[in-house]
């Protein structure tokens, strides 16, 4: 949907002889390189876009340009609310020295020479405002379309409610070229990841101009994050701002002097080297984006209770054959339901693990659904997960297929979330285990969002055997003896874990 | 690099109807300016994203699993400018690739409902295709999600997305991945 277009103005041609003043106005240098490399500014215009579906309107002033120019821009906010933009590359040339805008969004654009090969345009804006929307960018030459250059400067027109809302500060005079750079904003955001469904706490902080960052973590008096932030004073943030609670508590914005500050990040825990990420973001106009400081912090793992001994003998030991009942599962293309595989092979490890002396709970033992017939999807596993939450099994397995639209890939995975320091363990004690065992492509252990392996409070893996798409990998699927050396290879992964994982003591 | 060499000679060849409208300039990198963008570098996203190339038209990036069900692969287009970027970024996923060294990864018959961004987060929803046209598996789930939540979270304004099915959300699709809270982008899934 193209925004209809209202034009409200239309470009000014300069006569040739004006254009020849203003070219001998300059010295013999630039006048030499002019025609060959020399950049210059040849015309100016605007129009007022009207979005035909929201009705918003925006300015839109559109520079032509005889090469290719860098552009940027910056709030002047000192006397009349001005928006400069500054143009690296191109001198003025023919351009007439002030355009009348459309009065309503700005009033003026005037454009200043800053030297031979570089220029500003000041934009007047209708009113003051405390955030304006504004957008620069640049548009290359399109030899097809017959257009040059461009340096487009887009305009949102305010609403009215927002320009009265007074929610921006009214900032002090603000120099267009200032090396005083200063905190105007800090936000939070939780991010879970969609596919490993790993947690991180986003701190971003805004800033009125370019800074250098460091940081380090401190464990007294308490475990903090210590961000120092080069360049830039606390501005007008408030003291402190409270994080979520889990991943971090508290941040603090500290003075150290007019120039440089530091943000005292408050921890629940010490952090590891690799749990944490602190990074700058340059301003970006065409997003409408600040200079930005960023602090990435990842969830810590949960506090480990788990103090395992080596041996299956005596483990409680929960294990997930993959859907049943009305959930076939995938299904291959000799019509194999993936839950009919599932079952006969989860029951052969827990043969195999009662024979080792361990305690076996099944989720199913037959063809049915775990809750009860016509569960939702997330009854049905949170009836699985409950199953080992409330023996307080020491592992919880999932057996399952997997499935692919293109019927050559085959494979093994097993899957984990990273909740404690003993899930990846497990994951990668069963993957070589049951790839040396079942003799498929191994396709690695994985970190996965996955509901049964997240929600499960002992350290779980959810294991892919095979693709039962895959018509080859079908049939190994459903034969006996294929099921026997699968389920011997899960044993032995569960063997090889406690090993790890007592070696490993409390896991500290 | 011979493969993406290939892959990217292959974006140039189907865009290139579209790139004599005027977008050349902007399409020297298909590949590698998206596959590091979104959550860990933000800063990248912006700048390839959302911007007018030539009057009228602009870039979108949509995503493919290869065909080995590990990775996704990213795909841009050029489109014309519009008001709903992010609906016709989704329109074009489940219109899917012809590239024939990736894989289209929404079901047949997926329809889009309706997307809507509300502080940040798409609501994007679609019929129940998404569920009852699935073949099952978890590779398929991780690269559905994984595609949708990339495809759209390219796109500055949306850091997180909430799927929706008929309406309602989902807490899973197949059985395996959660889906019942926003996610956000995934870089780890994106082939290198």
């Amino acid at each position: 949907m193209i925004p209809q277009i209202v034009w409200a103005g239309l470009p000014t041609p300069l006569p040739d002889e004006q254009a020849a003043v203003q070219l001998s106005g300059q010295d013999n240098r630039s006048l030499q390189s002019a025609s060959a490399l020399e950049v210059e500014m040849t015309q100016a215009n605007f129009a007022i876009h009207k979005d035909a579906a929201t009705g918003n309107q925006k300015l839109r002033l559109v520079v032509d340009v005889t090469g290719p120019v860098q552009a940027s821009a910056v709030m002047n906010n000192a006397l009349d609310q001005q928006l400069v933009v500054q143009v690296k590359g191109a001198s003025l040339g023919k351009v007439e020295r002030t355009l009348d805008l459309d009065g309503r969004i700005a009033k003026e654009v005037n454009f200043d020479r800053i030297d031979d090969s570089n220029s500003q345009l000041v934009i007047l804006l209708a009113d003051k405002l405390a955030n304006l929307d504004y957008r620069v960018f640049t548009l290359p030459s399109d030899a097809d379309a017959k257009r040059p250059y461009r340096v487009v400067v887009d305009i949102n027109k305010p609403l009215v409610a927002e320009s009265t809302a007074a929610k921006g500060i009214a900032r002090p005079a603000q120099p267009v070229a200032s090396s005083k750079a200063e905190m105007t904003k800090a936000s939070f955001a939780i991010h879970t990841d969609a596919v490993t469904g790993e947690q991180k706490l986003r701190l971003v902080v805004d800033v009125t101009g370019q800074v250098q960052t460091s940081a380090n973590v401190v464990s007294s008096p308490d475990p903090q994050l210590l961000v120092n932030v080069k360049g830039a004073s606390v501005g007008r943030l408030k003291q402190s701002l409270a994080l979520d609670g889990n991943i971090a508590d508290t941040v603090k914005f500290l003075r150290i002097d007019d120039t440089n500050s530091q943000l005292v990040i408050n921890l629940p825990g010490m952090l590891e080297d690799g749990d944490y990420r602190v990074f700058t973001l340059p301003n970006d106009s065409k997003a409408n984006r600040p200079n930005r400081v960023v602090v990435d912090i990842n969830k810590p793992l949960a506090p480990v209770e788990f103090n395992y001994k080596p041996g299956l003998k005596g483990k409680v030991i929960v294990l997930d054959p993959g859907h049943g009942g009305s959930d076939p599962g995938a299904i291959g293309l000799n019509n194999t339901p993936e839950k009919a595989v599932t079952l006969p092979v989860a029951l052969k490890v827990k043969a195999l693990l009662e024979k080792a002396g361990a305690k076996v709970l099944m989720t199913r033992q037959d063809d049915r659904d775990v809750f009860g017939a016509g569960a939702s999807a997330v009854e049905e596993l949170s009836a699985r997960t409950k199953v080992a939450n409330s023996v307080k099994a020491d592992l919880f397995v999932s057996i399952h297929a997997n499935a692919f639209a293109n019927r050559t890939v085959g494979g093994t995975s097993t899957h984990y979330y990273l909740k404690s320091r003993y899930d990846r363990m497990l994951a990668e004690c069963l993957q070589s285990s049951v790839v040396a065992a079942g003799g498929l492509t191994d396709r690695g252990a994985q970190a996965a969002n996955f509901y049964v392996v997240k929600r499960t409070l002992m350290p779980a893996a959810l294991i892919e055997m095979a693709f039962i798409s895959n018509p080859d990998e079908e049939k190994l699927l459903n034969s006996p003896q294929f099921q026997q050396q699968f389920a011997q290879g899960i044993v032995s992964g569960m063997d090889n874990f406690f090993l790890q994982a007592a070696q490993k003591g409390g896991g500290k | 690099m011979l493969k993406q060499t290939k892959t990217f000679l292959l974006v140039v060849l189907l865009l290139f109807p579209l790139l004599v409208a005027g977008c050349a300039d902007n399409a020297q990198n298909p590949q590698g300016s998206s596959s590091t963008q979104g959550m860990e570098q933000p800063n990248s996203l912006q700048q390839s994203n959302n911007l007018a190339n030539s009057p009228g038209t602009m870039k979108i990036t949509i995503y493919h699993a290869t065909k080995d069900a590990q990775y996704l692969v990213p795909e841009t287009q050029v489109i014309s400018v519009n008001d709903h970027p992010a609906k016709e970024a989704i329109e074009r996923l489940i219109a899917g690739t012809k590239q024939p060294d990736l894989v289209s990864v929404i079901p047949n018959g997926t329809k889009l409902r309706s997307i809507s961004i509300k502080n940040h987060i798409a609501y994007v929803d679609f019929n129940d295709k998404l569920v009852k046209n699935n073949s099952g598996g978890s590779a398929g789930e991780i690269l559905l999600v994984g595609a949708i939540v990339n495809t759209l979270t390219e796109f500055p304004e949306i850091q997180k997305v909430q799927l929706l099915v008929e309406g309602k959300k989902i807490d899973t699709i197949t059985g395996h991945l959660d889906t019942s809270e926003p996610l956000s982008r995934s870089e780890k899934i994106i082939k290198k």
